[in-house]
Parts: structure tokens; C-alpha cells; sequence
């Protein structure tokens, strides 16, 4: 196996008295897709950031190979209205080459988009266009916080389809935020199924069979529930299952799609 | 007309060469939504020049530490839970009121230190223009090394740092060049009237711009226009340049505003 871009050891972060992570392990190899799954308040976005290098962990080790180059797409960027921009201005300053600027935003098909002011995009268009952006950059490592918010069926499917070709085409690797369980299971090659620690990890298979993901996340189904609290920690107290009903389930989470 | 121009000529190009600063950093104050750091750091000279009148020094060097004490003081204070524009009325507030009581409290009555509170273009002789104009090449060839990582940390702190930016350093470069302007610009507009100088031209150009550049450029005529303005109306009207200059660019704003809420 070749040398990993990031290996993390032992991460732990702490707010306010507070485990977010807690001695996690992790690491990601050249041209390998990662899922990164957990309930809400898991720490997934957190990690993401330690593995970016946003967040310095408070205890563990953080090794990058050198001259990793990375790319982000966050869940959400917060863009000063004041501020001019149009796509291309955005893409401008990834200084790409005509031709991989006509390459890339043909893939991602936001060639259409290249005058649009950023704050005028949907939430669907602004997140192709950040990929885009991410992926100008030519990174090693792209990382997705949850890509899939604000866009229909369709982009859903289609962007799906395009970060699973991403390691072919671009040669790069993906670590990729995800609630779609779907997805998970046959566009990935490894899943880290994160509650503050690194609860189970490994392929697809492996995870699913894992006792740890049946208890956060239910035998087979592909739908998603928080019944975090089955997660063994040592300080389990909470057996109250009614939060966790189907009908007060997160719309975005519900299990319409096939 | 002519005799005038003459009188006015030195002020006109010191005023012409400082534009080209206050553009961008006017811009990039905006877009980091800093509108409050620049009036901040003016307010902060008035300690300054009341320390160097105390101490006998020459007034920027005064001001020059007085800058560099809030850049320090801000870069302490940074917190997420507190917001930027509250921390820096504070400091603004803090700064301004020592500055008064030092001016107070110095032996003698020194009535020609308020010069700084609206500052003299008028003043400025051809003798001034090679620093100023040597200062504000340095402080634009710094901008120019840095616009961009300057460009992405304002669109987005975590996606600049994911490419490699450093938002911290760049947030640290930004201030310090505010300061290098305020120094410089502090005995020509004034304590009070250097915020507008930064804040009005790229409020303007907000209106009319549609990228980044763009919105430089329209800073950079507009204050041209702003100070032109100012500057032939003050002498027109028989009034301070200062604050025609600062009232010039407002009304440029006014006439944009209107014209674009008027036909949209």
C-alpha cells in the first residue's frame, strides 16, 4: 500500500469541557473513496476539519504527506454580500489553465453559470460550483461535508455518479460527509462510522455487519436513525427510544430514494 | 483659475496618489466586513499624537505605535462569541477617550493637535510627495502580493485555509497595512475623516460593480472624482477641504444610489 495523504492518530478535540472526538484513528490512501457516517453531533464535521488542517486537535498527531494538495467543498460558505463575485471570478483565482477550466466546468456542467453572481446561485448550482472550485485546484484529496444539500433527485444522482468517477479521472482521493446510506454502501470503498469515537470502520460489508453500525443505524435498512444512544460508550445512560419514532425523523433523511 | 490650480496642485496629487490605496483597501474592508477597523484605527491616533506631544516625538511615530498597540489589542481580543464590529466600538471608544484625556492633561494648551481631527490637505507641500508617494507604492505592492489569498480569505476563512492560505497572517497583513495608511494619511484627512475616505468610494462601487476588480476600479474613479470635487468645491464654497471632500463622495454615492434604485 503507498504512503497514506493524511494519517491522523489518535485525534482527540475538546470544547468547553466537552469530547467532540475523542482518539480517533484515521487514514486515507491515494484514488480511495471514504464515507464518513454518524448521527448529528457525531463530530464528522469536525474531523473534516482536522483532516483539512482548519482545526488543530487539542491532543493526538495530524501527518500529511508532502505537498498534499486539497480541496473542500463545506456544507455551507458564508459569502459577505458585499462582495462582487461571479463564478468565473471564483474560478479565476484557482489560476487554471483554459483548458482544464473548459474541462472541469464541463463535467461538473456549470458552464452556464460562469456569469451568475455567486449569491444569486441555488443551493444545488452553489455547491456544483464549489466542487468545481475544489476541484481546479487539481487536489489529491478532496473532502465533501455533506455535498448533497439543496439538490433534487436528479443532480443528487448525477453528482453521485460523478465524485464515484472522480479517482479515475482525476486521480484523487475522496473523503465525503454523508447521510445517504444508499450511497454509502456501493459508492465507497471504506466507511468510518464516527460518535465522538471511531465506532466501526472498514468496507461496506464489513461495516454492515459490524454490531456497532446495527445498533446506531438498523439491520439492512437504508434509511437512517438516530438511535446514537446504542453506540456502547462507557458512559451510556439514555434508553429512551421515543425521539427516535420514524415520524419524527428528519425529512431529508427519509428513505425515498432507490 | 490658474493661480489656483497652482496653490491646489501639491494637495490635489497627494490626495490622487492616496486613492490609489484607499480603493482597495477600502474594498477589502468592506468585503471582511471591517468598516469599523479604519475608524478605529483613527480615533486610536489621537493617543497617539497626544503621546508624541507629550514625549516630544515626531507625530508618526506616535501614531505608528498606537497602531500597532490595536492591531496587538485586536489580535488578543479575536473570539468567535464576540462580534468584530462590537469589539472594535469598544476599542475605538477606549482609544479615542485616553487620547482626549492626554491631550487635556498635557502641560501646555495645544490647540493645533485638533489639525488631526479633520487633518489639512491644504497643508501638504511638494516637499511631502516623494515619501508619500514612495509609502503608497509599498503598501500597493504588498497589496498586489497578496490580493489574491487577501480575496479568498474574504470570500471564505475555511476555503482559503484548505487552499493553502493562511487566515490568520492574512488578517495580520490587512490590518497592518491599514495602519500604514493611517499613518500616512492621518495630518492630511484627519482623524475623523478617514474611515468616509475608505468606506464611501467602495460603498459606492458596490452599486455598480460586478466582480472584485471591477469594484477596485470603480472605488478608484469614484474617489478621484470625490476628491476633485471636494477639492474645487471647498474653494468655490469657501469652505474646509476636508470634509468637501468627504461630502463630495457622498453625494457621488447619492447620485449612484438614486440612479440605480431609479432605473434597476
Amino acid at each position: 500500500m503507498s504512503k497514506p495523504l493524511v494519517t491522523l492518530e489518535q485525534i482527540s478535540l475538546i470544547f468547553s469541557g466537552k469530547k467532540i472526538l475523542n482518539a480517533v484513528d484515521f487514514a486515507i490512501q491515494p484514488a480511495e473513496i471514504v464515507s464518513l457516517i454518524g448521527p448529528n453531533g457525531a463530530g464528522k464535521s469536525s474531523l473534516v476539519k482536522v483532516v483539512l488542517g482548519l482545526q488543530v486537535p487539542h491532543q493526538g498527531k495530524r501527518q500529511v504527506r508532502s505537498g498534499l494538495k486539497m480541496g473542500y467543498v463545506p456544507q455551507r460558505v458564508h459569502l459577505s454580500p458585499s462582495l462582487p463575485m461571479r463564478v468565473r471570478d471564483l474560478f479565476a483565482l484557482a489560476r487554471p489553465s483554459p483548458a482544464q477550466l473548459e474541462q472541469v466546468i464541463t463535467e461538473v456542467r456549470v458552464s452556464s453559470l460562469l456569469n451568475n453572481g455567486l449569491q444569486q446561485l441555488s443551493g444545488g448550482e452553489r455547491q456544483r460550483v464549489l466542487l468545481a472550485r475544489a476541484l481546479l485546484q487539481k487536489p489529491d484529496l478532496l473532502v465533501l461535508d455533506e455535498p448533497m444539500q439543496g439538490l433534487d433527485l436528479q443532480s443528487e444522482i448525477e453528482l453521485y455518479q460523478y465524485v464515484r468517477e472522480l479517482p479515475k479521472r482525476h486521480g484523487c482521493a475522496v473523503l465525503m460527509v454523508s447521510h445517504d446510506l444508499q450511497w454509502v454502501m456501493q459508492g465507497t470503498q471504506r466507511v468510518l462510522c464516527l460518535n465522538q469515537h471511531v465506532c466501526c470502520s472498514g468496507t461496506p460489508e464489513q461495516v454492515q455487519r459490524a454490531p456497532e453500525y446495527q445498533a446506531l443505524f438498523g439491520t439492512g435498512r437504508v434509511w437512517y436513525e438516530h438511535h446514537h444512544y446504542h453506540c456502547q460508550h462507557a458512559d451510556l445512560q439514555v434508553t429512551d427510544h421515543s425521539s427516535c419514532e420514524p415520524a419524527q425523523r428528519p425529512s431529508q433523511h427519509q428513505n425515498i430514494k432507490v | 483659475m490658474l493661480e489656483w490650480l497652482s496653490l491646489l496642485a501639491p494637495a490635489w496629487l497627494a490626495g490622487a496618489v492616496l486613492v490609489c490605496l484607499t480603493a482597495p483597501l477600502g474594498c477589502l474592508m468592506l468585503w471582511r466586513r471591517m468598516a469599523f477597523f479604519a475608524d478605529t484605527l483613527a480615533h486610536g491616533t489621537l493617543l497617539g499624537v497626544g503621546l508624541s506631544a507629550l514625549l516630544v516625538l515626531p507625530y508618526w511615530v506616535g501614531v505608528s505605535m498606537t497602531s500597532l498597540l490595536l492591531v496587538g489589542l485586536l489580535w488578543v481580543l479575536h473570539d468567535r462569541r464576540l462580534p468584530m464590529d462590537a469589539l472594535l466600538a469598544l476599542c475605538a471608544s477606549s482609544l479615542l477617550c485616553s487620547g482626549l484625556l492626554l491631550i487635556n492633561a498635557l502641560p501646555a494648551v495645544r490647540p493645533e493637535l485638533l489639525v488631526y481631527l479633520f487633518g489639512d490637505l491644504l497643508a501638504l507641500q511638494w516637499a511631502d510627495l516623494p515619501l508619500l508617494v514612495l509609502v503608497t507604492a509599498f503598501g500597493l505592492l504588498v497589496l498586489g502580493y497578496c490580493w489574491r489569498d487577501q480575496l479568498l480569505v474574504a470570500i471564505d476563512a475555511d476555503l482559503a485555509a484548505s487552499s493553502g492560505v493562511n487566515p490568520s497572517r492574512q488578517r495580520l497583513v490587512f490590518m497592518l497595512l491599514l495602519a500604514l495608511f493611517t499613518v500616512l494619511a492621518l495630518k492630511a484627512v484627519g482623524s475623523l475623516l478617514m474611515g468616509a475616505l475608505l468606506v464611501i468610494p467602495a460603498l459606492t462601487a458596490r452599486l455598480l460593480a460586478r466582480s472584485p476588480r471591477q469594484m477596485v476600479w470603480w472605488a478608484f474613479a469614484l474617489a478621484q472624482l470625490g476628491l476633485a470635487a471636494g477639492l474645487w468645491g471647498s474653494v468655490w464654497l469657501n469652505v474646509s477641504t476636508g470634509p468637501a471632500i468627504v461630502l463630495g463622495m457622498a453625494l457621488c454615492f447619492l447620485v449612484v444610489f438614486g440612479w440605480k434604485k431609479l432605473r434597476p
